[in-house]
């Protein structure tokens, strides 16, 4: 019977004390006879009132009056708004000169953050676009190696049939797959996804249908879904590929189904093989194909609707704790499941370096600011027997607060609408060019939410730059009540602290500008171990069954592939591997040092001969791999300088045997421990960014380890080898088979350096500009500050001051809130100093040498700011000077 | 000439309402009747801080009725126009009708 609780409630809040009582018990009346006629359309007539009551009351706030007075006030009052707003364009426009350095510093700085929001919120803050996208979970694993996202496929079928917070589990991975049929061969990313995955996630086809059950089965019918890009580029996007027959790795697949256009990642970049997809496999998961310790999956569910993701996290550790006591082996004892958004686990990991550059643009949007301020804060000062007048003549200290306000807000809005338009055509024209691979970037642009961050933006500067001012108008006493020390004191107070904080924001830019720079060249400086110049890479992967053309083992076909390779014509040495260095592809094994029983992780690759001699590997004892090694012989190994030294720290590595076990039971040494023999030492390639740890690396010689997917690397004597002469040499061989991910060798090296060189460009630019600001603020203030007191020196020298005390008195007061700014930017970057870690190499984010010569940098840019003040106080005439005012 | 507060259309209309109600001039009553006389929606907050105005004007009193379980245990606010009140209400009643006098036809004619 009674009126919505929460309406109510509301309601109360709205309704001044004096008439609550009525009219909450007038409308409680009112609902309860409209509850008769139907409770929904009382409940709904109910909300519309206390809307109505609100907005009425929210609109009158402000003009509340004592009893007995008539409305009219309020008409003035708003009237006086008008008036106030006139009177703030014209004194903008009275003096265009400080109008337009302040417009344009808060454009600049309005519109560099709007900019990076654009980017910001659409790479990482907005969800990803699927129904409900915040119920959607990746499931990740933790154990004292650190945490992953890939689970086998036991645990993943356990996880699915354990869950009750979830609605569905779903598994994925990535695999590369060769395309042989309508058309020449192609290599294609392909998802490997369990068939509830699609309808998980809630993506419908375009065309066609989901993965039924039985084809999600070892065994069932092979079916495939095809993206959009596929579908238009090799099948020329007729609906009649529904049902088609394609040859994947060899084998017929019957197209089910077309994926929409515009897919959203659903695999971090991390994993081996990354989205974008050309095409949907399904799993066909099954609790024996592979053991648990064959980790692959990325594993993600949808929570149901009323649970959350603590709830997610609840049922996550019961089945961990499930499994620990299942399985008692040593690996299982640290296992650990965590429920991450999926949002995170997709996009976040490798977009840190975005938020910090917006922080960085922000930073300089704060100095900016200050900037402004400073000035605001000198023509109030100057304004004074203005604002003084205005008080005497019966304006409050509200409406003198409202008037500078006002003026600031002009400013701002002006700058505000000019950086909106800055970053419009920046978003459009200038991210683009942005030489860093991030997902959604090309999404960017100014919509209402940005539009709506670039309005809070300059409202905060409004605050930042005459909030001060504003208050200080507002206490401008009448005039008599001393005029000369309105403010005076304070204000000067105020004036340093502003160039203080700039010194010290414009420090933390510095600092961190000059330690990504010094981790820049020190990454250029780490031996690679490799020389990348002047060799082109390939991918060539064989069927993993017979594609009815050619077969020819996989040792023979790779063996002639880089013998046709080696002879071409300009070609110095050609070979393959299974891992290009930085291509963060690869796997891992586990040797034997014995200190561990289960042996330490290791890089392994397997590597044809020719390899090392075409990237350039350095041997440092023993031999390369060659054509010697071949099955049925004894196992060798090649190994370099780290896992020697470890191993065997005192004695020569080669001629020793060494014990290798297997990761997972996708590696070739499955069956157990094998013991191989060390023929060669070579130095350390660099496998991974060098940020990353790079662990000892392993080299078995793929005529005893044959795979059958591998990078050829070709080495030219003069320049790159060509496309064609390659292509031409595979096809030879095989024309079925694709010829993928051609490209430069020094293209690896490229990309494992773009982002922290672009970060570096940009946060260097930005600190020179927060310099830069800085040093005009420190320069404006001393220089008006010194102009204020030209009395006072005139004073002093007529008091026996020389203008050498004068001098060195105005640098000591510009020196004081400088030195104070680097003090505070000091502990500010010590702090802060950790968001760049992850981006550096070889330095410490707090680097004691760099902050030391960024502190004393800026000390020195400071000191000249103030010697042209000084100067012209040493100068000062004291008649002139007394004479002044 | 006097010089009092005029009083304005909406106060009237309020008065007015208060006045055809008699026993029954409270918060949703008023407002209903307004817009039953004159087809005219008129705010319930206005209403609310019109009749504040015109108890502060002394134009109209009011006293606190019983409070029902209907209203949630909470008083009702009743209101009686003034002598004060009427008077005004005379005056811009008289005010007007000279005012109309003899325009009747100009403005009835269309």
């Amino acid at each position: 019977m009674n009126p919505p609780p929460l309406a109510q409630r509301l309601l109360e809040g709205v309704v001044p004390a004096a008439d609550r009582e009525i009219v909450v018990g007038d409308l409680a009346e009112a609902f309860a006879q409209r509850r008769r006629a139907g409770r929904h359309r009382a409940v709904a007539w109910y909300w519309i009132q206390v809307l109505m009551f609100g907005l009425w009351y929210a609109s009158r706030r402000g003009r509340a009056r004592p009893p007995g007075t008539t409305r009219r006030r309020g008409a003035a009052s708003l009237s006086g708004w008008r008036q106030d707003l006139t009177n703030a364009v014209r004194q903008a426009r009275k003096r265009p000169l400080f109008s337009w350095i302040a417009v344009t510093t808060l454009a600049l700085g309005i519109g560099g953050t709007t900019v990076m929001f654009a980017v910001v919120d659409v790479v990482l803050l907005r969800p990803l676009p699927y129904p409900f996208a915040d119920q959607l979970i990746a499931v990740e694993l933790q154990s004292t190696t650190g945490a992953s996202l890939n689970h086998s496929e036991p645990d993943y079928l356990d996880f699915r049939e354990y869950r009750t917070a979830f609605e569905d589990i779903g598994g994925v991975s990535g695999l590369t797959i060769s395309l042989s049929s309508d058309g020449p061969p192609q290599e294609l990313n392909a998802a490997w996804a369990s068939g509830n995955l699609l309808p998980l996630l809630g993506i419908q086809p375009l065309l066609g249908r989901h993965f039924t059950d039985d084809e999600d089965v070892d065994g069932g019918p092979d079916a495939v879904i095809i993206s959009y890009g596929l579908w238009q580029g090799r099948f020329g996007g007729a609906p009649s590929v529904i049902g088609r027959r394609i040859v994947l790795d060899g084998n017929p697949h019957t197209v089910v189904g077309v994926m929409p256009l515009d897919l959203p990642a659903i695999l971090p970049r991390t994993f081996r093989v990354a989205p974008p997809f050309d095409l949907w496999l399904p799993l066909e998961a099954s609790p024996d194909r592979f053991p648990r310790s064959a980790r692959f999956l990325m594993v993600l569910g949808r929570v149901r609707s009323l649970r959350s993701a603590a709830d997610a996290q609840t049922e996550l550790d019961r089945i961990a704790s499930d499994m620990r006591a299942r399985f008692e082996d040593r690996e299982r004892q640290d296992y650990g499941l965590r429920a991450v958004p999926l949002r995170d686990a997709v996009v976040a990991q490798r977009e840190g370096p975005l938020a910090l550059v917006f922080g960085a643009v922000a930073l300089v949007l704060v100095i900016a600011s200050g900037n402004v301020a400073n000035l605001l804060l000198a023509r109030t000062t100057e304004r004074r027997r203005e604002l003084q007048t205005r008080a005497m003549l019966g304006a409050g200290r509200a409406r003198l607060v409202r008037l500078m306000l006002l003026e600031g807000g002009v400013l701002a809005a002006v700058g505000g609408g000019i950086g909106v338009l800055l970053a419009a055509v920046a978003v459009r024209y200038l991210v683009p060019m942005v030489p860093v691979d991030v997902p959604r970037l090309d999404q960017a642009a100014i919509d209402l939410r940005v539009a709506a961050f670039a309005i809070g933006v300059s409202g905060a500067a409004v605050l930042l730059c005459a909030g001060w001012p504003a208050l200080r108008a507002g206490a401008a006493g009448p005039v008599g009540s001393g005029v000369r020390t309105v403010g005076s004191r304070d204000h000067r107070r105020v004036h340093r602290l502003l160039a203080g904080a700039e010194v010290a924001l414009a420090l933390v830019l510095l600092v961190g500008g000059a330690v990504l720079i010094r981790s820049m060249s020190a990454m250029y400086r780490f031996d690679p171990g490799f020389d990348p110049q002047q060799v082109l890479t390939f991918r060539v992967g064989l069927p993993g069954g017979e594609d009815g053309t050619s077969f020819i083992p996989t040792a023979d076909f790779f063996q002639q592939l880089t013998e046709g390779l080696a002879e071409l014509p300009g070609v110095m040495a050609a070979g393959g591997v299974t891992a290009l260095p930085l291509s963060g592809r690869g796997m891992s094994i586990r040797y034997y040092d014995g200190t561990d029983e289960n042996g330490r992780f290791a890089d392994f690759h397997v590597v044809t001969p020719g390899y090392f001699e075409s990237v350039g590997a350095r041997l440092v004892a023993g031999r390369f791999v060659d054509g010697s090694d071949r099955q049925g012989g004894r196992n060798v190994v090649v190994i370099d300088q780290t896992l020697a030294d470890r191993v065997w720290p005192n004695a020569a590595a080669v001629g020793r045997t060494m014990r290798l076990f297997s990761v997972t039971s996708l590696d070739p040494f499955h069956m157990g421990p094998t013991d191989a023999e060390v023929v060669g030492v070579i130095q350390p390639l660099m496998n991974h960014d060098p940020r990353e740890d790079q662990l000892p690396q392993v080299y078995s010689p793929h005529g005893q380890v044959p795979f059958q997917t591998l990078s050829l690397a070709v080495r030219g004597e003069t320049a790159l080898p060509s496309t064609e002469a390659i292509e031409r040499t595979v096809h030879a061989l095989n024309p079925a088979l694709p010829v993928a991910d051609v490209r430069p060798l020094v293209s690896y090296v490229d990309s494992t350096f773009s982002t922290t060189r672009f970060v570096t460009t940009l946060l260097g630019t930005l600190a020179v500009l927060a310099t830069l600001l800085a040093a005009i603020g420190v320069y404006g203030v001393l220089s008006y500050l010194t102009a204020q007191r030209t009395r006072e020196l005139g004073l002093r020298l007529a008091m026996g001051a020389t203008g050498q005390d004068l001098a060195r008195f105005v640098v000591w007061e510009g020196m004081m809130p400088a030195m104070g700014g680097v003090a505070i930017g000091v502990v500010l970057a010590a702090t802060m100093g950790r968001s760049l870690s992850g981006l550096l190499y070889g330095v410490d984010p707090f680097d004691v040498g760099t902050v030391a010569a960024v502190a004393s940098g800026l000390l020195a840019i400071s000191l000249a700011a103030c010697l042209v003040p000084a100067r012209r106080a040493g100068r000062t005439d004291p008649m002139v000077a007394l004479r002044n005012e | 000439m006097t010089q009092r507060d005029s009083v304005g259309e909406f106060e009237q209309l309020v008065m007015l309402a208060i006045l055809r109600l008699e026993d029954d001039a409270y918060g949703v009553p008023i407002v209903e009747e307004i817009h039953q006389q004159t087809g005219r929606r008129v705010l319930k907050p206005a209403v609310y801080v019109a009749l504040r105005r015109l108890e502060d004007k002394a134009l109209i009193t009011s006293w606190t009725g019983d409070a029902t379980p209907e209203r949630g245990g909470r008083a009702k606010r009743y209101y009686q126009v003034t002598k004060e009140g009427l008077e005004r209400l005379r005056d811009s009643r008289r005010a007007l009708l000279r005012m109309w006098k003899g325009l009747g036809g100009v403005l009835e004619g269309s």
